[in-house]
């Protein structure tokens, strides 16, 4: 995807994957749980998933827990057991929770924060991409610059038409 | 000749299906074909994943240095609104690169893209004198528009694409059954299309899996009786349902000895409605045998190990699978519509898909009538050797070397590299009239023409190009 971030350092600990968002999450996830890079159907999959707000910790364990996940233990020892611990955690905490409350409220404002979150992050990188743009833009050499200026005549000229 | 191949069609997501693989085994083909010509090919810097490996793919065919690879500002998708300009922009663009370039003749392997994906392709956003041939897969979503062209935007998408292709100055289509479509649905002179037809890869073959093999991989995919086949997207066009009626209309004792094997890739609905079927129609559980999607060496392992192929579409541009089978050397039969009896090339191994009772009893024929399936068996044989993709790519070669003849000295007026950018910055600035763009766009658009001007420029001074052109 082209608007996607450059690539990440890889991630290695539960604690650096949760620290991601959006697609670099999932690549990230993909790399240190699978060993490879996402499929296109996978990618989508999981992306919209973190965009509608599910928790990372839960989708990194449905990743450990798939057949492909099982077999592929080796790229990052150690990972899978604190994925498999940390999902149960969040869920026990969780299911405590939503007792007390008694009612959906707080699964909801969580997603939606998660949601917020991930936006948040996506504009931050769109305004990053479009500022390297413009000042790669800036230090053009003189063609492009002449060309630009012929554009604007060009455009304006018909304009006056 | 220099011929200028645009290969966009094997770099987008249609690289997967069979307009891709078209596209690149034409082109391959010509370069292997091309004797005295100089082929070169041109491809869109928006998909920079796929450049190094059809790159790649090339070794061997052509040098690295006949690559021409433009660029544009994306995303371009042509279905979402706010690429408009770009979009436009882009296509001019492309055109005058092609412009600037001036091969003798041009080629554009996939016209009808670029709807969800930055395909740019278009004919006649610039007066140009480059001799231009475009191929034609079908018509079908014209044939069938209340499926195909229900949505608005969809609809001028594919109205421009189909515009473009009618400015072509020859078409090339893939079947004879497609460029009659042409001629009757787009009015274009019958001088103007002709018929390259179509091959199966090499690989589709008796020698590429033993005959024990494909019983494993038959036994691998829950098949274990002989089978019958049918191979295929999962379209409705395409009949599944047709088939599972007719096979169910087989006469008990015969249809004991053979399952049903329905190759294509579903999703749960599709499964649910095939399954729904076969059980209303009183099938048991195992008579049909649904593998989902297959990698290709399964895919030929199932055409080898096939005891009857079965071709039941309503609708095809040409219809691949038939022959691939038959390449196989398996005994193929088929409906009469459309490009298929061209494929199969038989008449007595053609149906009518709307009716069961035909098919039924042509299959019932077929799987009990001995001699009636040896001769569909040796007939598949020199059916598969009439189509070769060096047969394809020379008919194509001949209709660029026509072309070229009969378009004579290029119009007056516009050859000049300087009436060339005039053109081109008074169509960018027509479409910037109705959609004023910001600076910020212009500029992108700027380095985007230098970039791809300096790409032109320097394919020029290469060694490719600086030695005398071949004569057309």
């Amino acid at each position: 995807m082209k608007n996607s971030p450059q690539i990440e350092p890889p991630a290695h600990t539960l604690e650096q994957l949760l620290k991601l968002h959006d697609e670099a999450f999932v690549r990230s996830a993909y790399k240190a749980i699978l060993g490879r890079t996402p499929d296109q159907g996978g990618l989508e999959n999981y992306l919209s998933q973190v965009r509608a707000g599910i928790h990372k910790a839960h989708i990194l364990a449905e990743l450990a827990q798939s057949p492909e996940g099982r077999l592929n233990a080796a790229p990052a020892p150690g990972l899978h057991l604190a994925i498999a611990q940390y999902a149960k955690h969040a869920s026990s905490l969780w299911v405590r929770m939503f007792r007390w409350l008694g009612n959906a409220s707080v699964e909801s404002t969580d997603r939606q924060l998660r949601i917020m979150d991930n936006r948040l992050y996506l504009v931050e990188q769109a305004v990053a991409q479009q500022t390297s743009q413009f000042v790669e833009l800036l230090t053009l050499p003189n063609q492009v610059a002449r060309t630009f200026a012929e554009l604007k005549a060009a455009i304006a000229e018909k304009q006056r038409e | 000749m220099r011929i200028l191949i645009d290969l966009q069609g094997a770099q987008n997501a249609s690289h997967h299906r069979g307009i891709g693989r078209y596209s690149l085994a034409l082109a391959k083909a010509i370069c292997q074909n091309a004797g005295a010509h100089q082929v070169f090919i041109l491809l869109n810097g928006l998909f920079p994943e796929s450049i190094e490996d059809i790159r790649a793919s090339f070794f061997e065919t052509l040098a690295a240095d006949r690559f021409l690879i433009f660029t544009a500002p994306g995303p371009v998708a042509e279905l979402r609104p706010e690429n408009t300009w770009r979009r436009r922009t882009a296509e001019i663009l492309r055109e005058y690169v092609i412009d600037t370039f001036a091969p003798d003749a041009m080629l554009i392997t996939s016209m009808v893209e670029g709807a969800e994906d930055d395909t740019i392709t278009s004919l006649g956003s610039l007066i140009s004198t480059v001799p231009t041939a475009a191929v034609l897969y079908d018509l079908i979503p014209l044939m069938d528009p209340d499926r195909y062209l229900r949505q608005e935007p969809v609809r001028l998408w594919y109205r421009g694409k189909v515009d473009s292709l009618c400015r072509a100055d020859i078409l090339f289509a893939i079947s004879q059954s497609t460029a009659n479509d042409a001629i009757r649905m787009l009015d274009i002179e019958p001088a103007r299309i002709k018929n390259i037809s179509t091959a199966a890869d090499s690989i589709f073959s008796p020698l590429s899996v033993s005959l024990s093999d494909a019983t494993s991989v038959a036994r691998r995919l829950g098949i274990v009786r002989k089978y019958l086949m049918h191979s295929s997207v999962f379209e409705a066009r395409k009949n599944f349902q047709g088939l599972i009626r007719a096979y169910a209309a087989l006469p008990e004792a015969v249809r004991a000895d053979y399952q049903l094997v329905l190759v294509c890739k579903l999703d749960v609905a599709g499964q649910e409605e095939l399954t729904t079927l076969a059980g209303k129609l009183g099938l048991a559980p195992d008579a049909m045998v649904l593998p989902g999607f297959v990698t290709e060496a399964d895919l030929i392992a199932l055409y080898r190990g096939c005891h009857l192929f079965v071709f039941p579409s309503f609708l095809e541009g040409f219809g691949l699978p038939a022959l691939e089978a038959m390449c196989c050397g398996t005994p193929t039969i088929g409906s009469n519509a459309t490009s298929i009896p061209e494929v199969i090339g038989c008449k007595d191994a053609l149906f009518d898909p709307a009716s069961t009772q035909e098919m039924t009893a042509l299959i019932l024929k077929a799987l009990t009538d001995v001699g009636f399936y040896q001769s569909l068996k040796s007939h598949a044989k020199t059916q598969a050797a009439r189509f070769s993709w060096d047969q394809t790519a020379l008919r194509a070669i001949a209709g660029l070397e026509e072309l070229v003849a009969r378009r004579g000295p290029p119009a007056h007026g516009i050859e000049s590299a300087a009436a060339k950018r005039r053109n081109m910055l008074e169509a960018v600035a027509e479409v910037a009239r109705n959609m004023p763009p910001n600076d910020f766009e212009i500029l992108k658009l700027a380095r985007s023409i230098d970039d791809s001007h300096n790409a032109v420029a320097r394919l020029k001074a290469s060694a490719a190009v600086r030695a005398p052109a071949p004569a057309p």
